[in-house]
């Protein structure tokens, strides 16, 4: 038998044409992104919207503009799933079906992922330098969400108000639980956590994206990993409880734990919750701990920010910080 | 050959150096109140810091209960700079330690009782005109707080 001795011409010329025999035909079945018409875009200043147009619009608008080589297959599909991904989160095109309250939420959320170096995806800039963000660009990004409503200090009547019901709260306070009648449950099966008080405490947060203070505690696993730097992941049945309170800023100038807000729980079952980080998220809003969400399919919401935010500190927030990170202003 | 070993040996003298401060740059400190649990917590955005009152159970009766103080009642107050959140533009969150203060209620004569101040750690907290605030007026502050709700 004659065996053929290909010159590398020949090899190169041989796998691009298998290549074009794989790829052409896939090329008709490429997905197509469709621009669904725009109901209502947020009402932010000119400098801020050309921000927002030149660096999340392609994947968080119904406005998406494609260079010719986002849709060659693979590369298409890649960017339809990313596209398709993003308009869920938050889509800048139908802003006017949010509240009031997701809309601000969604800008704090969008303006720290840009100014944290998590979007634009790095990948996708690299490919489209035209979407990077400057640090001029996050300056004005910063000015515009601190001028944002909830980040007013209150008035004084607004004041009042929040302080006069955190005193009747107090009133009607004498260190009982309302979960000591019934253990409130979230819908994907987190239960409420009773003797917190008790646990060390691991942080203290004061927002002023939100109004609100807090205080947040950790049962011994958690305090062990924080302490060995064992959190990436955390081990199993660390459980996270942070308290969360309505900020009063009085006459001192004191921003004070005012009336109270939420208890929100992270507890750690690889086995129970792996959609979501090995997490199991939960919120009970009020005195009267009422759990968040409508499906169990809530705790998406908390675990995508806390995956893109945290994910370098075993996804959670508020652990203390290192020593050498707290000379850092 | 024997300047080889002298170099391995100053490299791991270096080494052995290093390691430490490494570790310290790692740690995460906790402010640990022993048996105290939180009363409540504020913020002081002109001095940069955030702070947790925390009582003993007598402290904790009295604060919830209004009940007077009463001979056994432990406050500490940790006081902390507020540095901003690296992964929460939004967010301060607590660095390192600048104060512990402690009021604690003693008996005294005739029924009565002794309240006394305790600087434990850190410079005595000024006003805003950077004057050292009296332990009198600190002890009147740190009565004065109002207890958080736990549900």
């Amino acid at each position: 038998m004659k065996t053929k001795n290909w010159s590398g011409i020949q090899k190169i010329g041989a796998i691009a044409g298998v290549a074009l025999v794989i790829f052409l035909p896939l090329q008709f079945i490429t997905p197509q992104i469709k621009n669904p018409p725009v109901t209502g875009k947020p009402a932010t200043p000119k400098d801020v919207t050309r921000i927002f147009e030149r660096a999340c619009y392609d994947c968080h608008s119904n406005e998406t503009q494609l260079k010719w080589f986002d849709k060659i297959v693979p590369a298409s599909w890649e960017v339809s799933n990313d596209v398709e991904e993003a308009r869920s989160r938050f889509n800048f095109s139908e802003w006017d079906k949010l509240s009031k309250a997701d809309q601000q939420v969604i800008l704090w959320k969008a303006v720290n992922a840009v100014i944290t170096g998590k979007m634009p995806l790095p990948s996708y800039v690299a490919l489209h330098p035209e979407t990077n963000v400057t640090s001029a660009d996050i300056e004005t990004l910063k000015k515009y969400i601190n001028s944002l409503p909830n980040n007013k200090p209150d008035n004084d009547s607004a004041a009042q108000v929040s302080a006069n019901a955190a005193d009747n709260e107090r009133q009607h306070y004498h260190g009982e639980s309302e979960a000591t009648k019934t253990i409130p449950v979230a819908l994907n099966g987190v239960r409420y956590v009773t003797g917190y008080q008790n646990w060390q405490v691991i942080s203290t947060t004061n927002r002023f994206d939100n109004n609100t203070m807090r205080i947040v505690y950790g049962n011994d696993i958690t305090v062990k990993a924080i302490k060995e730097n064992n959190i990436n992941p955390f081990p199993n049945g660390a459980t996270i409880v942070k308290v969360v309170w309505n900020k009063i800023e009085d006459k001192d100038d004191l921003i004070r734990a005012g009336a109270f807000n939420a208890v929100q729980i992270m507890i750690k079952d690889e086995k129970k919750y792996p959609r979501t980080g090995g997490w199991g998220f939960a919120i009970f809003n009020g005195l009267k701990l009422v759990p968040t969400g409508k499906t169990a399919l809530f705790e998406n919401d908390c675990f995508n920010c806390h995956k893109l935010q945290a994910s370098d500190n075993g996804y959670v927030f508020n652990i203390p910080l290192k020593d050498r990170e707290l000379d850092i202003k | 050959m024997k300047n080889k070993f002298l170099l391995f040996g100053v490299i791991a003298l270096l080494t052995a150096c290093g390691h430490s401060p490494d570790e310290q740059s790692e740690k995460r400190e906790m402010f640990d109140a022993g048996l105290q649990k939180v009363i409540t917590s504020f913020a002081d955005p002109k001095q940069g810091t955030m702070s947790i009152l925390y009582g003993n159970s007598a402290a904790r009766q009295d604060v919830l209960e209004s009940a007077g103080n009463i001979p056994g009642e432990v406050f500490t107050l940790a006081t902390w700079h507020q540095i901003a959140n690296p992964r929460w533009y939004g967010t301060y969150i607590n660095g390192r330690v600048k104060t512990v203060e402690t009021v604690s209620i003693l008996p005294s004569l005739h029924d009565n009782v002794a309240v006394v101040y305790h600087l434990v750690k850190g410079s005595a907290p000024g006003d805003k005109r950077g004057n050292v605030i009296s332990s009198r007026d600190r002890i009147n502050f740190i009565l004065s707080l109002k207890p958080s709700v736990f549900p």
